[in-house]
């Protein structure tokens, strides 16, 4: 699960980590009407293992506890990147200023004073997650392509060579497509930039309208773009690909009636998903679109990739 | 703070109306007297580490459940416990004694 999924989740999980069996029934019974999952952990290197199990939406987390407590926990939920943007909120004595400080230096968003005031521990949770799930807003909202609202260049380069990785352990298919608009240049020219984007935004909307909610699309760059079909082998990519060529040739621009818009695609798949390597993967399907120019645009160009391929070609 | 009472008359919680909380104040009254037990034991083997361990745990507890009283009293023998000076023992056994008073007398 991802972090955007563990706040998305109908009721986000809380993470309790405290050797205090008191505290976890008190906040249980503080929490209980909040729309919330409370998870317990009883100490540290517990609380540590439920977090990598089932990332939680936010963590309280005690400070003095025995063996691991909370500053180490804290340092290491800060070392895993799979963790490190879980918002923890320090459950603290009344004394112990120079502990809170500590702990916001190690990444704490928050504290908490026992004992727990109800109505401060319910304002402060909710607070805490509001702002957590506005970060991941921001984070998402950097690698989405302002004018088409698909994924961007940097979201592909990072999701790309996970999928590939993922679907070469799990053995399983794989496609990418790259498809980019032919004479593009000449519709700027001729109508303007704004009847440029028109095109480029209804080239996305068409993309959209025809892949699954598995599939990745991105706009790559310019008037290219990217799909990343998970669990799709070529033959099966192909229809998809073809189904989104037809779809655009067959629009009508209200700018420009009497001109059609055309894609070329390259389209590059395998059915067991060969290669850890995705930058020879992503070559592979350029050529493979350069091919879909040479040959008089407007067509698929595909092809089915095994290990030595890519290992040579690469 | 909680007003002054008698000694001997019954410490409520304050949160003993409140639904969310009237099983857990019950719970804790009834581990009420296991934590004197151990507290008393602790003072009699002037194991100090234990006995600031159990006052600890107690100052925590009490607060959260509703027994401001039992807490501050548990701070403050906490706060001496920790300031490590134990040849005066009679300090420390009024204080546990003090502490213990209160506990006998919480209610749910």
């Amino acid at each position: 699960m991802t972090a955007s999924e563990a706040h998305n989740a109908a009721r986000p999980r809380v993470l309790v980590i405290d050797d205090s069996v008191d505290v976890h029934r008190l906040l249980r019974a503080r929490l209980k009407h909040e729309d919330l999952d409370v998870v317990s952990a009883e100490g540290g290197a517990e609380g540590l293992e439920a977090a990598d199990n089932e990332p939680p939406a936010i963590v309280l987390l005690d400070l003095s506890m025995p063996e691991v407590d909370g500053f180490e926990v804290l340092r290491r939920l800060k070392d895993n990147p799979k963790l490190a943007d879980i918002p923890v909120i320090v459950l603290s004595g009344l004394s112990s200023s120079q502990d809170k400080v500590t702990a916001f230096d190690l990444g704490a968003v928050d504290y908490i004073t026992k004992p727990f005031d109800l109505t401060e521990l319910r304002v402060r949770v909710r607070s805490a997650l509001r702002m957590s799930q506005l970060m991941l807003m921001l984070a998402q909202k950097a690698q989405i392509d302002g004018l088409t609202g698909l994924w961007n260049r940097a979201y592909l380069d990072s999701r790309w060579p996970q999928e590939v990785a993922a679907c070469h352990r799990h053995e399983r298919p794989l496609s990418l497509a790259l498809l980019d608009a032919d004479h593009f240049k000449s519709i700027n020219d001729l109508y303007g930039h704004p009847a440029g984007d028109k095109v480029l935004e209804g080239i996305a909307q068409a993309i959209r309208s025809q892949i699954r909610e598995s599939d990745v699309a991105c706009r790559y760059g310019g008037e290219e773009f990217a799909i990343l079909m998970p669990e799709t082998t070529t033959p099966e990519a192909f229809v998809v690909c073809e189904r989104i060529r037809q779809h655009i040739e067959s629009i009508t621009w209200a700018r420009h009636p009497e001109r059609t818009v055309t894609i070329s695609i390259g389209l590059c798949g395998a059915s067991k998903a060969p290669s850890e390597d995705a930058a020879a993967w992503l070559e592979c399907a350029d050529k493979l679109l350069y091919a879909s120019k040479q040959n008089g645009r407007n067509r698929v160009t595909m092809e089915e990739i095994a290990v030595e391929q890519l290992r040579t070609a690469g | 703070m909680s007003e002054p009472q008698a000694a001997g008359s019954p410490i409520y919680s304050e949160f003993r109306s409140d639904e969310d909380m009237a099983e857990l104040v019950e719970l804790f009254v009834e581990d009420m007297q296991g934590r004197i037990d151990s507290m008393t034991s602790a003072l009699d083997a002037q194991d100090w580490a234990q006995l600031t361990t159990l006052a600890h745990q107690l100052k925590g507890a009490s607060g959260g459940y509703g027994f401001g009283p039992v807490g501050e009293a548990a701070a403050k023998l906490e706060h001496t416990l920790r300031a490590g000076d134990f040849s005066d023992v009679d300090r420390l056994r009024q204080e546990t004694d003090d502490l213990i008073g209160l506990c006998r007398r919480v209610r749910a």
